[in-house]
């Protein structure tokens, strides 16, 4: 039994213009919509008409748990600000090691670092009032 | 067309427009009996699949009819709703691709039944479609737009949304790149055409 050697004429050759346009042309490439299609079609706009529209989001009622997190975020910004402003120019070695906290307690007993606690406290509660807001606003819904 | 208003069916598109606007769904019915072969060959044409294409008509219906408001009538109604339909098609076969794969493509017809030209000749439509598909998703819209809209560019531009000039060069770059397809046939096509050549001549020779 022989073996054809030669495969090479089994290989496609690319497609030429023609060829791509005649496999595309409608006639040749095309379907019918089944007969029950533009039903199902009305059927899902008829469901869809009988759904309530969406509800709106309620801007009124987001409105002051939006502003208290504008607020607090600017706070906050104004702490950062302040704090960097405030650093002096030569590094201060502080020591922060946990196990070591009274190296902290210098700082925290100034009274400029004991304003910026104060504020960052009242800025994180600021966000916290605000998730819990929205999260019984949510609830509500 | 003459419009009727008795009947939602025959009415012109801006007429059911304009009803379905004023709060009558049902006039929608007369856009869907009149675009639904065009939006199920269209998608059609990125699935090959018939039951797919028919789900992927539904949504684009579904989304213009939620939509319709937005439509301005600065183009016509086919160019805003082939736009639309062809962007639903676009995402949802990104989402889940037709199963195809290049190695599928370019299967030579079996020798068989290469006496059989007709049957040739649509094997090798079916090759190219399937290549097509399995181009880079811009070159493939650019093809399949192209030749929908029956080789015209400027409503392939139009659908697509992009000049008419990125079209010509995606249209030329991927009939490039399908030509290179076929030129380079995978490992398993070759191992096909070896296994159909060898069945072929045992064929001839058992004759």
């Amino acid at each position: 039994m022989k073996t054809p050697r030669d495969n090479s004429k089994f290989i496609p050759a690319p497609p030429t213009d023609a060829e791509i346009a005649r496999a595309f042309a409608s006639q040749r490439d095309s379907i019918l919509p089944s007969s029950g299609f533009s039903a199902s079609v009305m059927a899902a706009i008829a469901h869809d008409a009988a759904a309530p529209a969406p509800i709106p989001f309620p801007w009124k009622r987001a409105l002051p748990g939006i502003a208290a997190i504008a607020v607090a975020l600017a706070l906050l910004v104004t702490i950062l600000v302040s704090m960097v402003l405030a650093a002096p120019a030569a590094p201060v070695a502080v020591q922060t090691s946990a196990v070591d906290s009274s190296a902290l307690m210098p700082f925290l007993h100034s009274t400029q670092n004991a304003n910026i606690v104060v504020w960052t406290a009242v800025t994180i509660g600021a966000c916290i009032v605000s998730l819990v807001y929205f999260r019984r606003l949510l609830a509500t819904r | 067309m003459t419009a009727d208003p008795a009947q939602p069916a025959t009415l012109t598109d801006e007429a059911a427009i304009a009803r379905v606007l004023a709060g009558d769904p049902s006039a929608f019915e007369a856009i869907v009996r009149r675009w639904q072969t065009p939006l199920v060959n269209l998608a059609w044409r990125f699935c090959r699949d018939r039951t797919r294409s028919e789900e992927m008509a539904q949504e684009a219906f579904l989304r213009a009819w939620r939509n319709l408001a937005q439509f301005r009538g600065e183009s016509a109604f086919s160019t805003w709703l082939f736009a639309l339909a062809a962007n639903v098609y676009r995402t949802e076969i990104r989402r889940l691709p037709a199963t195809l794969s290049l190695d599928d493509i370019a299967e030579p017809p079996d020798p068989r039944l290469a006496v059989a030209a007709a049957l040739e000749e649509t094997s090798r439509d079916e090759s190219i479609r399937r290549a097509v598909l399995a181009l880079p998703p811009k070159y493939r819209d650019a093809i399949l737009l192209f030749y929908f809209h029956e080789q015209d560019v400027p409503a392939a531009a139009r659908t697509l949304k992009i000049p008419e000039g990125t079209v010509k060069a995606r249209l030329f770059r991927g009939r490039e790149l399908l030509r290179s397809k076929f030129a380079r046939p995978s490992s398993r096509t070759r191992r096909l055409s070896n296994a159909a050549s060898l069945a072929a001549h045992q064929h001839k020779e058992a004759q």
